[in-house]
C-alpha cells in the first residue's frame, strides 16, 4: 500500500491507484476530459498533467500510478502553464457554438476555461470544420467540429457494450468519431455516451434543445422500466420531467442505464388518467368521493368475502402496497388475491432484466407470493369472484385474454379501477381512481437484487391524482374505518416494526 | 385598526392621559405632502403633536429577496431603484462592496469617472429634496428653479449612460460606459446654470421670512440624539458632526480632490436645508477638479473572470463565447465571506452587508438605508411641533421611498 | 475596521466570544447571544471603543447550518473613526435575542425590521410589530424557506368597502349606468 504525497498532505492507497483517484480521495479535484473511472486510462487529452518531483516531464495523473514515497503537485506554476496550453490547443477548433449547443451549463470545456485558462484566443485563420448534426445512431446525434476525441465513447462501446460500434476515422486535423460504413450505434445503451461526453459532441435526439440545464431542477429517483431499478436523477422544470439521467450506484447500475428505462421518463406524462369518478360522479373532489365509494362499497357487496378479489400492482411502490393490503383486507374484506403487472420481455447480460416492472419484490414482500392473472380470468370465467379491485391497468394479457377480460368485468357487481394511465378498462368501472406517478410521491421499491431504493417528490400530482398510498388512506377514511397512520412515514413505522412481513 | 389599537394604548399611557382632548388623526399615506408614500398617525393635542408615529412600507417590494435570487450584476437594475433621485449613488455604493470581496484593483480614470459622475447625482438629489422642501411650504417657484436644473443634469447623464433616471452605469469591476467626447463642453455648459439655479433658490428662499419662519427652529435634534438614532449625512452633519465617509475612509478619488463638508449648529430644518445648499457647491467643486485631473486608462477592470469581453471577441472565438457565457449564466464567482461596505449617498451612509455563499448569486444582500433610521427619529424631532412643523421636517429629512422601503 | 477594538472586546469577554475574523478587513467577533448586551454596552461606552454610531443592525438566515440564524451589528465610531462587527447566532426554535434600543435608539426601528422580515423576538423591545409588511401578513418573507412567489391570503373586505360593492351592484350594474349592462 504505496504513501504518496499529494499538495501537502499524505494518503495511503491500494496499489495500482491512479494519482487523480488518490488525488480525489484528497479533496484535490484534478480537472480531466478523457479519464473515467469505469473506463481504461488512455491519457490522450494531457489535462490532468500534474508535476511529479523527480519525473522528468509532467505526468498524466489518469495513467500514472501510486508510489511510495511520490511527492505530487497539482497546482504548481509548471501545471497551471501547462492547462492553459492544453485548452488553448483544444479550442483552437471548437465552434462558437455554446448558445446552440445542449451541453452548456454542464460542459467540462466551459468549466475548466474559466477555473484554469481564461485567456483570449490567439487565431487568426479559420476553424477545421467537420460535419455537425450527424445522425450517428437511432438516438444520438453526432457533431464532430465540438468533438475533443476524448474517445471515451470509443472505450465504452468496446469495454461497457462489447459492441465496438465507434472509432476514431481518419488522422490528423480530419479525426472524427465515425462508425463502419452501414453500421449506426444502435445497441441498447448507445445514450450513455451522451453522458459521458464532456462536451457537446454526442448528444440525445430526445433532449435536443428541449430545456436549458441550468432550468432543471434535480431530484434522486429510480426507474421504473425493470426490476433492476437503475438510479436516475430526474430532472424536470415547471412541472414537467424533461429527461433521465442515470445517478452512480455502484451495487446496481454503476454509472448507465437503458435507452428504453431512458426514455420511460414519459410514462409520467403521456395519457394520464385524471378522472376521480364514482358511479356516475366525476365531480365531487377527494372527500365526498371517499365517502360515496365507502356507501357505494357497502351496499354492492357488504362485508366482502370469497367473491372479492384484489390485484395488486407490482409498479407500485411498497408503501402503496402495504396500505393496499390493510384495505383489501379489513375494508373491503377481500379474500382472492392476485398479482398484475406488466408481461415479461427481452433481458440481456448487464442491465436489462425481463421482468419489466420495478417493484415484484416489494409485492412478495407484502403479500407474499400470489398467484397472476391467468388465474384470475379463470376464477372470472368460473365465476368465483364477483368484485374486483384493480391496482393498475397493466396487464400481462394477449388481446384475447384481454377482450375476455373486459368482458368478464362487465358482469361484477362492483369494479374498481385505480390506475396511472388512461385505458379502455376505465370505461367499464363502477369507480375509478386516478393514482400518481413515481415522481409525484414518496416511496421505496424493492428492485431484483434486494435492495431498497427510495424515490423522492420531484412535482405535484397532475390534477385529482394521488399516490396509491394517499389513495387507501383517504377511502379506509371514507368508509370509516381509518388506518393508524396518515402518510408514508407511519406507514413506514408499521411496516418496518412489524418485521415479519419482509 | 391601527387607529384603534393607538386609542387603546393612548389611554393606558400616563402622559397623555392628562389631556382631556385628544385626537389621532391620520395622515397619508396618500397625501400631498407624504411624498414617497408614508403614513403619518399622528396624536394631536390642539395643533400640537403628541406622539407621530409614521408607517412605512407602502414601497416595499422585496429587494433583498429579489437579489437572493438573481446574480451579482442582475442587482444593479435594482439598486438604481432604492433612491431613485441618486441612482448612479447606490449603483457605486454596492459596485464597491462587491470589488471590496474580490479584492479588484480599478483603473484609475475607473476612479476619476465615477466620482464625477456620483457628484452629478448627489446634487440631482440634493436639489430635488431643496425643490421639494421649498415647494411645500409654499415656495413653488424656487421649486421649478430647482427642477429645471436636475432636468439639464439628466440630460446630461442620459447623454453618458443612456438614460435618465434608472440607469444601471456602474458595473463590478468598472462602469458601463466613459464619459462622452464632449462631457467637458456640456458639464462647462451647465455648471454656470446651476449655480445660477443655486443663487436664485437662495434669494427666493433662504432670507424669506416666511421660509424662515417655518424652518428655524423647528424639527430640532442634538448631535447626541441624532448619533444615537443612527442619523448619518446631511441631518448628522447639521447636527454639527462632522461625519462624512468621503473624507473619513476616501474611497474612489475623493482623496485626491479638495473639498468642505458643510457642518450646522442647531440641527433643525434651516440648517439642514443650508447644509444640502453647501453640499451642491462643493460637488461642483469635486466635479471641476476631477475633470481637471482626469486620467487616461480603461473604465473597466482587465480581469475576464469580472468584465465582459468585447463583443467582436464574444461572437467570433470560442473563448470570448464561453467567457461571456459563464459570466451571464453563472454569474460572477465571488469568493464566500461577508462585507460591510459604506459610501456617502445623498442622506448619508449607504451600507451594503453582503453575505456570499462563493457562487454567482447573493445569499444575502442587505442594504442599510440612510432614511431609514431619520424616519425613526422623526418622533424625537417633532417633539411638542406643530401639524404646520411636520411638513418641513419630513421634506428636509429627504425620506425616498424606494430607499427606506426597498 | 479594527484590529485593536477587536482585541479588547475579545479580552473582555473571553467566554463569550464564539470565534472571530478579519477577511477582507471587516475585524468581526461571533458572540454569545445571551452576552449581546453587555457587550454592546462596552463597546458604545469604553473610552478607547466609542461606538456610538450604531450603522446597521439585521440578520441573516443561514438555512442548513445550526445555528439558524445570525443577527449583525455594525458598529462605528465617529470620534475614533473604527469599525466592528458583531455576530450572534440564533438557534432554530429559540429565536429571541435581547433588545439593544435603548443602547442605541436606532435600533428600535431596525429590531423591527429583524421581526417583521425574520420572526427574532427581541427581548425587552417596548413596540415589536412589523413594519415594512402590513400587519394581517402571514409569515416572515425573508427567510429562505419562504418561497418568493408565496401569495398571501385574500384579506376579508373592510365594513364599508363591502358597501360600496353592494351599493354598486346594485344601483350602477342593475340600473344601466355601466358599459356591461343593455
Amino acid at each position: 500500500m504505496p504513501t504518496l504525497t499529494i499538495n501537502g498532505k499524505e494518503v495511503t492507497v491500494p496499489r495500482g491507484t491512479p494519482v487523480i483517484r488518490a488525488a480525489a480521495m484528497l479533496g484535490f479535484n484534478i480537472p480531466h476530459f478523457c479519464y473515467h473511472p469505469a473506463l481504461s486510462a488512455p491519457a490522450n487529452c494531457r489535462m490532468c498533467l500534474v508535476e511529479i518531483e523527480r519525473a522528468r516531464k509532467l505526468e498524466p495523473a489518469c495513467y500514472a500510478k501510486c508510489g511510495d514515497g511520490m511527492v505530487v503537485h497539482t497546482e504548481s506554476e509548471k501545471v497551471k502553464v501547462a492547462r492553459r496550453a492544453v485548452l488553448e490547443f483544444i479550442l483552437v477548433n471548437h465552434p462558437v457554438d455554446c448558445p446552440i449547443c445542449d451541453q452548456a451549463g454542464e460542459c467540462k470545456l466551459q468549466d475548466y476555461y474559466m477555473a484554469y485558462d481564461a485567456e483570449p484566443s490567439r487565431l487568426r485563420t479559420s476553424k477545421v470544420g467537420k460535419s455537425k448534426v450527424f445522425p450517428i445512431g437511432p438516438h444520438v446525434v453526432y457533431d464532430g467540429e465540438r468533438c475533443i476525441l476524448c474517445t471515451r465513447c470509443v472505450r465504452f462501446c468496446d469495454q461497457i457494450t462489447g459492441t465496438s460500434e465507434l472509432a476514431v476515422v481518419q488522422r490528423g486535423d480530419d479525426s472524427t468519431i465515425g462508425t463502419f460504413p452501414g453500421r449506426e450505434l444502435d445497441n441498447a445503451y448507445s445514450m450513455n455516451v451522451t453522458d459521458i461526453c464532456p462536451v457537446g459532441a454526442l448528444t440525445t435526439r430526445d433532449f435536443r434543445f428541449k430545456c436549458r440545464v441550468w432550468l432543471l431542477s434535480s431530484t434522486d429517483s429510480i426507474c421504473t422500466g425493470c426490476s433492476r431499478g437503475c438510479n436516475v436523477h430526474l430532472e424536470h422544470f415547471q412541472g414537467e420531467v424533461q429527461r433521465y439521467r442515470p445517478r452512480f450506484n455502484p451495487e446496481v447500475n454503476e454509472y448507465w442505464m437503458c435507452d428504453e428505462g431512458r426514455l420511460s421518463y414519459k410514462q409520467i406524462h403521456a395519457r394520464r388518467n385524471v378522472t376521480l369518478r364514482v358511479g356516475d360522479k366525476s365531480d365531487l373532489g377527494w372527500p365526498r368521493s371517499a365517502r360515496t365509494f365507502g356507501a357505494l362499497a357497502k351496499d354492492r357487496i357488504g362485508a366482502g368475502g370469497d367473491g372479492v378479489a384484489f390485484v395488486a400492482s407490482p409498479l407500485a411502490t411498497t408503501e402503496g402496497l402495504y396500505a393496499g393490503r390493510k384495505y383489501a383486507e379489513t375494508v373491503l374484506g377481500a379474500k382472492r388475491f392476485y398479482v398484475g403487472g406488466r408481461a415479461d420481455g427481452d433481458a440481456d447480460a448487464f442491465l436489462i432484466r425481463a421482468d419489466k416492472n420495478p417493484n415484484r419484490a416489494g409485492v412478495t414482500a407484502v403479500f407474499g407470493e400470489l398467484p397472476g392473472v391467468d388465474a384470475l380470468l379463470d376464477d372470472m370465467a368460473a365465476g368465483r369472484v364477483r368484485a374486483l379491485w384493480l391496482m393498475g391497468t397493466e396487464l400481462a394479457f394477449d388481446d384475447a385474454q384481454r377482450a375476455r377480460f373486459t368482458e368478464l368485468v362487465q358482469k361484477l357487481d362492483l369494479f374498481v379501477v385505480q390506475s396511472l394511465h388512461d385505458d379502455a378498462l376505465l370505461a367499464h368501472a363502477d369507480a375509478v381512481f386516478p393514482a400518481a406517478s413515481h415522481a409525484e410521491l414518496e416511496g421505496t421499491y424493492i428492485n431484483e437484487q434486494g435492495h431498497v431504493q427510495q424515490v423522492y417528490k420531484a412535482l405535484e400530482p397532475e390534477g385529482p391524482s394521488r399516490s396509491d398510498a394517499e389513495i387507501f388512506i383517504r377511502l379506509a377514511k371514507g368508509a370509516d374505518q381509518p388506518f393508524a397512520f396518515t402518510d408514508v412515514d407511519g406507514i413506514r413505522a408499521e411496516l418496518y416494526d412489524s418485521g415479519a412481513e419482509a | 385598526m391601527n387607529q384603534q389599537r393607538s386609542l387603546a394604548a393612548l389611554e393606558q399611557d400616563p402622559a397623555v392621559g392628562q389631556h382631556e382632548d385628544v385626537m389621532v388623526l391620520n395622515m397619508g399615506p396618500s397625501h400631498p405632502a407624504m411624498h414617497g408614500t408614508v403614513r403619518m398617525v399622528l396624536t394631536l393635542d390642539g395643533e400640537t403633536v403628541v406622539k407621530c408615529d409614521p408607517e412605512i412600507g407602502y414601497l416595499h417590494r422585496g429587494f433583498a429577496k429579489q437579489c437572493e435570487v438573481a446574480t451579482w450584476t442582475q442587482v444593479f437594475p435594482y439598486t438604481d431603484r432604492l433612491n431613485y433621485v441618486s441612482p448612479i449613488l447606490n449603483n457605486l455604493g454596492y459596485a464597491h462592496a462587491v470589488e471590496q470581496m474580490l479584492e479588484l484593483e480599478l483603473p484609475a480614470r475607473c476612479n476619476y469617472v465615477r466620482t464625477v459622475m456620483g457628484e452629478v447625482s448627489r446634487i440631482c438629489d440634493h436639489f430635488t429634496a431643496i425643490g421639494a422642501g421649498a415647494l411645500e411650504l409654499g415656495a413653488m417657484s424656487a421649486f421649478l428653479y430647482a427642477i429645471e436644473a436636475r432636468d439639464l443634469i439628466w440630460d446630461l447623464v442620459e447623454e453618458v449612460t443612456g438614460a435618465r433616471l434608472t440607469i444601471s452605469y456602474a458595473r463590478i469591476g468598472g462602469l458601463k460606459y466613459d464619459l462622452t467626447d464632449d462631457f467637458e463642453e456640456r458639464w462647462a455648459s451647465i455648471e454656470p446654470r446651476l449655480y445660477e439655479t443655486l443663487k436664485i433658490v437662495d434669494q427666493l428662499a433662504t432670507k424669506n421670512r416666511v421660509f424662515m419662519d417655518r424652518m428655524e427652529g423647528t424639527g430640532a435634534i442634538s448631535a447626541e440624539d441624532a448619533i444615537s438614532y443612527g442619523f448619518t449625512g446631511p441631518c448628522l452633519r447639521s447636527a454639527g458632526v462632522a461625519y462624512d465617509i468621503r473624507k473619513d475612509a476616501p474611497y474612489f478619488a475623493y482623496g485626491e480632490v479638495d473639498f468642505e463638508v458643510p457642518v450646522g449648529t442647531k440641527g433643525d430644518n434651516y440648517d439642514r436645508y443650508l447644509v444640502r445648499m453647501a453640499e451642491v457647491e462643493q460637488s461642483i467643486r469635486i466635479i471641476r477638479q476631477c475633470l481637471r485631473n482626469m486620467p487616461d486608462g480603461a473604465i473597466m477592470v482587465d480581469d475576464p473572470h469580472v468584465a465582459l469581453p468585447e463583443k467582436d471577441v464574444v461572437y467570433n472565438s470560442i473563448e470570448g463565447m464561453i467567457n461571456h457565457f459563464k459570466i451571464i449564466f453563472e454569474g460572477i464567482q465571488v469568493p464566500a465571506g461577508e462585507i460591510y461596505s459604506a459610501t456617502e449617498a445623498g442622506n448619508g451612509e449607504l451600507g451594503f452587508y453582503i453575505v456570499s455563499n462563493g457562487t454567482g448569486q447573493p445569499w444575502r444582500l442587505r442594504v442599510r438605508p440612510p432614511c431609514f433610521y431619520m424616519m425613526g427619529g422623526i418622533d424625537r424631532m417633532l417633539e411638542g411641533a406643530m401639524i404646520a412643523d411636520i411638513i418641513p421636517t419630513f421634506d428636509t429629512i429627504n425620506m425616498i421611498g424606494g430607499e427606506i422601503d426597498r | 475596521m479594527s484590529k485593536k477594538a477587536l482585541k479588547l472586546v475579545t479580552k473582555k469577554f473571553k467566554k463569550s466570544i464564539i470565534d472571530t475574523h478579519d477577511r477582507f478587513g471587516n475585524h468581526t467577533a461571533i458572540v454569545d447571544k445571551a452576552a449581546i448586551r453587555d457587550i454592546c454596552l462596552f463597546c458604545r461606552d469604553d473610552e478607547k471603543l466609542k461606538f456610538d454610531l450604531m450603522a446597521d443592525l439585521t440578520a441573516v438566515d443561514y438555512l442548513q447550518r445550526e445555528p439558524r440564524f445570525e443577527v449583525v451589528y455594525n458598529l462605528y465610531s465617529i470620534e475614533l473613526k473604527h469599525r466592528l462587527r458583531l455576530r450572534a447566532p440564533i438557534a432554530e426554535g429559540d429565536e429571541t435575542i435581547d433588545t439593544v434600543c435603548d443602547i442605541w435608539r436606532a435600533a428600535n426601528w431596525a429590531e423591527r425590521e429583524v421581526w417583521d422580515m425574520y420572526g427574532i423576538k427581541f427581548e425587552g423591545h417596548p413596540d415589536l410589530r412589523r413594519i415594512l409588511m402590513y400587519e394581517e401578513f402571514e409569515g416572515h418573507p425573508l427567510r429562505k424557506d419562504y418561497p418568493i412567489q408565496q401569495s398571501q391570503p385574500r384579506m376579508d373586505l373592510l365594513r364599508a368597502e363591502r358597501d360600496a360593492v353592494e351599493e354598486y351592484k346594485t344601483y350602477f350594474v342593475g340600473r344601466g349606468r355601466t358599459a356591461d349592462s343593455k
